[in-house]
């Protein structure tokens, strides 16, 4: 996520928010600028040794790429878009998590996305809780691509990608799509 | 001796010492901490978001420039977060703003013993009823003395938008205050 801040503060600026766009004057303003200054949070005792603590462990994301791989079977490369797109049909990889629990099979995805311009592109889906930072796709190669591979659950997943932090681009070569709720469209994919 | 500035630690941080980006969050943790706060209403949310916050500022120091206040740059990161993680949030704040806000309002403004006291809890709980949108201006620009130029960058807004939003979260807030205290009279 890169934010847009191009300048640094120019306190005069401040002035301008004194008054309402109508040219009405606030005595309001006073109150708050002596009592909301007294409400600020502080943030909790020990928090600046949890954020180190978290920064020291967390391994690498060289090691969790490898970790991740470990377990997935990669069976079949897709053939990738001009423009940009979600190429699915990987191998089957079986999961046995106990001698009773069912046999759960999932199907690894490698997704695709053009953005040569972008500084960082997410995906994120039901499979991620619909929250961000959880998968970051790795790029751009020298076409533009961003890439990632993910081990999903057989069924109907949908997802979006999150370029730079802000801007929610639905998958321009899916088959399907759905409104999200929040004027952006979600692509639809049933493995 | 004067203590050393951002970019001192930014720097040194980037050369490999594994102390300096401590000196970074201990210096902005209030800053961060407090619009996560304001922005989800919810303290161990917040410190969540805060602490995810700061570990991308670590991951992206490499892209920061010199020439921007970092304070700026990592609440930037932040109202990012907030937003991109908690895409239901506008939702959630239409239901918490029609439904129970304004009983919350009255019982937080009774539970306060001290006459003071109890309009700085007036105050408070109205700017937490208020939607996000209005909120989080108001927070950067009052409480944490952001002038609205940097509260439009951090937020990634027009400054007209910004200069808009403080204007109307004000007057509701305002609204909001004198209701209640008219409803506190016999």
């Amino acid at each position: 996520m890169n934010t847009k801040i191009k300048s640094p503060a120019k306190e005069t600026d401040r002035d301008g928010a004194q008054q309402a766009p109508t040219g009405e004057t606030h005595p309001f303003e006073d109150t708050l600028g002596k009592v909301l200054p007294s409400l600020r949070r502080a943030a909790p005792a020990g928090f600046v040794e949890r954020v180190t603590a978290r920064i020291t462990d967390r391994p690498s994301r060289a090691e969790a790429v490898g970790h991740t791989a470990f377990f997935q079977h990669w069976m079949t490369p897709a053939a990738v878009g001009a423009a940009a797109a979600v190429l699915v049909m990987l191998g089957l990889w079986a999961v046995q998590s106990s001698m009773t629990a069912p046999r759960t099979e999932a199907v690894v995805v490698q997704f695709v996305f053009h953005a040569p311009g972008a500084e960082q592109v997410e995906l994120v889906g039901d499979f991620t809780e619909w929250q961000a930072g959880r998968i970051l796709l790795e790029g751009p190669d020298t076409a533009g691509q961003w890439t990632a591979r993910v081990a999903l659950s057989e069924g109907r997943h949908e997802y979006i990608f999150l370029v730079d932090g802000r801007s929610w681009q639905t998958d321009p070569l899916a088959q399907i799509r759905r409104p999200d709720g929040f004027g952006n469209l979600n692509a639809v994919m049933n493995l | 001796m004067n203590e050393p500035d951002d970019i001192h630690w930014v720097q040194a941080c980037l050369q490999g010492d594994r102390h300096a980006f401590a000196k970074l969050v201990e210096r902005h943790s209030d800053v961060v901490y407090n619009l996560a706060y304001r922005m989800i209403g919810n303290a161990s949310t917040a410190e969540d978001l805060a602490q995810e916050t700061f570990i991308r500022a670590h991951d992206r120091l490499h892209q920061y420039k010199p020439e921007f206040v970092f304070r700026n740059w990592v609440l930037g990161i932040c109202a990012n977060l907030v937003r991109s993680r908690y895409r239901w949030w506008r939702r959630y704040q239409k239901m918490q703003t029609e439904f129970g806000h304004h009983e919350m309002l009255r019982l937080e403004a009774c539970a306060a013993t001290d006459e003071v006291e109890a309009a700085r809890e007036r105050l408070s709980s109205a700017l937490m009823a208020l939607p996000e949108r209005l909120r989080t201006p108001l927070a950067l620009h009052y409480m944490e003395g952001l002038s609205v130029r940097e509260m439009a960058q951090v937020l990634d807004i027009r400054l007209s938008a910004a200069k808009m939003r403080l204007a109307r979260g004000r007057d509701r807030l305002r609204e909001t205050v004198t209701r209640l205290e008219m409803e506190k009279m016999p």
